[in-house]
């Protein structure tokens, strides 16, 4: 009887075992990450619907081979130029009956203007993760955390390292000219008017990219909102600058856009204009932070030399 | 009787009304379908889109919307002057001045102040600075109180612009403060709303025929014993904590305060019973359907509500500032 008893516990203990077990994989296979807006965001399983909120993390999920799980994106993201995926409208404010009839496991979203949005997303109980890249640095990490959100850490390492592989390859050749053969460089974003300039210095991406590629920045020794701030025509000639870089936002804009800077009286004197080193740039590559990153400085280093 | 019967039909095409808008929008549901969900008979993702998010932002829509144009009738009242408005006399501005401050003030200086306090606090200043401005030998002659209410919204604003671009915000997120958005919007917004458009309903209600006489001129007002003074105050005072609580549950939403009261007028007549529930119905009724196209008429893409107002409001202002009563006094 007793040895009956015995052998009931001993059924019953490996049982326990074996639930202890299942609950704690169940357990583990949970992640908290802590986003770019410093919130503890728990993942409790890769996620199979996301509604990707800005077009800034896009290019992310589809570096990764993840595009499948994206089930919306907003009006302006290229993304659904060329997938069936829903629009979710605009950016802010934030649709949120439609992002919730998408029922999606996990919504990204950027930081900056968009953060009175997280909280709206929160407050009805959406699983929200703030991206906010904003550098080289930013990137890589971002693959590498995108990658274990959705259970594919090594593809999102893998990825991470060819992305820091191929940039700093680049960079380690830019890193030999000497100061004098470094072009100076500006970037110029029009808003309407040329005398309405907007450029970029310490702290923004493609203010890295143009030193990444060998450029020196004029602009460098100031900064802004993400390293973005508005100059006066004035700072322009004062800065001398040898390469204008202007963006274009659609096939065949380049050369109005480059026109605007030629065209515009003041600037004609610059090395830049006069020496024909005006350089449309695709708006693509510098609207966000992403691994196109590799792309822009590869083609600022064809500008440059 | 006929403004009985009036009133009767608007208060039953208002609930009928709102009940239909809220069928429209990114999912499209019909009437029955919505009275299965309120009686708690459906669920799933559709069910928990209507009452967590269409309904909750459906009421704030329209307790905002009574709020405003009770207050609008309010101040259109006391002052004696047909284009006073929350958002005309900067009210609203001041309003939202106060809760981008306490924003501000939060990430850059690391205080903790109320939104809403902070955000009456300047609503009440905004109403008193114009107020005193545009007063001239004791009485608000109307187009000095616009010009007023112009101006102190533009400090207010550029204010607002000032703290934007110092604290390296984004510009959009100025735009959200400047048009407002009923994007968002939550049981607890209907719950931090509801005690307060009732408390302002609640007292206008009290004091309405002493605005009705103080409407009829500041000195007969006196003789029958009102004192306008104190009663001026009450409105502000009550319409600045009421423009407060709205502008930082949806941001700046102008004209309703202004639109709904003088419709009302013309149906009800001024001193009528009748007059402050119709306000309050038609002024909520009349965001709700503003809010219905901003969440439609570009779906999935989302109007800010303070341009479809604005839209509607700013012909009818350009109407009464060229009628006759208006340009008389001017």
């Amino acid at each position: 009887m007793v040895k009956f008893l015995a052998k009931e516990v001993s059924v019953l203990k490996r049982a326990l075992t074996v639930v202890l077990i299942v609950l704690f994989a169940a357990l583990s296979a949970a992640i908290d990450i802590v986003d770019d807006l410093g919130r503890l965001v728990t993942i409790n399983e890769p996620p199979e619907r996301v509604v990707v909120a800005s077009p800034a993390i896009t290019k992310y999920l589809e570096v990764l081979d993840l595009s499948s799980r994206i089930v919306g994106v907003t009006d302006w993201d290229p993304f659904a130029l060329s997938n069936e995926v829903e629009k979710i409208g605009n950016l802010v404010p934030l649709n949120l009956e439609k992002i919730v009839s998408l029922s999606p496991d996990l919504v990204m979203i950027s930081g900056g203007f968009q953060e009175a949005e997280v909280e709206k997303l929160e407050n009805i109980g959406v699983n929200t993760y703030v991206m906010n890249p904003n550098s080289f640095e930013d990137i890589y990490r971002n693959l590498v955390v995108v990658g274990n959100i959705f259970g594919v850490p090594e593809r999102g390492k893998a990825s991470a390292d060819d992305f820091r592989e191929e940039v700093l390859a680049i960079a380690k050749d830019s890193h030999k000219l000497s100061q004098d053969e470094k072009p100076r460089v500006i970037y110029i974003m029009i808003a309407g008017e040329v005398s309405d300039i907007w450029t970029c210095g310490t702290g923004s991406f493609v203010n890295q990219a143009i030193a990444f590629a060998g450029g020196a920045n004029v602009a460098a020794p100031y900064s802004g909102n993400n390293g973005w701030f508005p100059v006066s025509p004035e700072f322009v000639l004062n800065s001398q600058p040898e390469i204008i870089l202007v963006p274009y936002y659609y096939e065949g804009g380049q050369e109005e856009a480059v026109n605007m800077i030629v065209s515009y009286k003041p600037f004609e004197d610059l090395p830049a204009v006069k020496n024909d080193r005006v350089y449309p740039l695709y708006d693509g590559l510098t609207a966000y932070a992403n691994p196109n990153f590799v792309n822009l400085v590869k083609t600022l280093k064809e500008f440059f030399f | 009787m006929k403004r009985t019967v009036l009133f009767v039909l608007l208060s039953t095409a208002s609930i009928l009304g709102m009940l239909w808008f809220s069928s429209f929008g990114t999912i499209s549901y019909s009437l029955g379908e919505i009275f299965e969900i309120l009686i708690g008979k459906s669920s799933g993702t559709a069910s928990s889109i209507y009452l967590n998010l269409r309904l909750p932002r459906l009421l704030v829509a329209f307790l905002i919307g009574s709020g405003l144009a009770v207050g609008g009738n309010g101040l259109q009242l006391t002052l004696k002057n047909p284009l006073a408005d929350p958002y005309i006399i900067g009210i609203s501005a001041g309003a939202s001045f106060g809760a981008v401050l306490s924003l501000f003030l939060r990430e850059v200086s690391r205080v903790d102040l109320n939104m809403n306090s902070l955000a009456f606090a300047f609503a009440l200043f905004s109403s008193f600075l114009t107020y005193t401005i545009s007063r001239r030998g004791g009485r608000i002659p109307i187009t000095t109180l616009v010009l007023s209410g112009v101006i102190v919204s533009f400090l207010f604003n550029a204010a607002v612009t000032f703290l934007v671009v110092f604290a390296w915000r984004n510009v959009i997120t100025l735009h959200f403060w400047s048009l407002g958005s009923l994007s968002g919007a939550t049981w607890n917004d209907v719950f931090k709303l509801t005690p307060v458009i009732f408390a302002q309903y609640g007292i206008f209600a009290v004091v309405h025929r002493k605005m009705v006489i103080m409407a009829a001129g500041e000195e007969h007002a006196v003789t029958v014993g009102v004192r306008p003074e104190l009663l001026k105050f009450l409105v502000f005072f009550t319409v600045s904590i009421v423009s407060a609580v709205a502008v930082s549950t949806a941001g700046l939403i102008g004209f309703v305060g202004l639109v709904i009261p003088h419709m009302i007028r013309l149906a009800f007549g001024a001193d009528s019973k009748l007059n402050l529930p119709a306000t309050a119905l038609l002024g909520g009724l009349f965001l709700v359907i503003c809010d219905t196209f901003a969440r439609t008429l570009f779906q999935p893409t989302e109007l800010p509500i303070g341009a479809v107002t604005a839209l509607v409001g700013a012909p009818v202002f350009i109407f009464l500032l060229r009628s006759k009563e208006v340009a008389k006094d001017g």
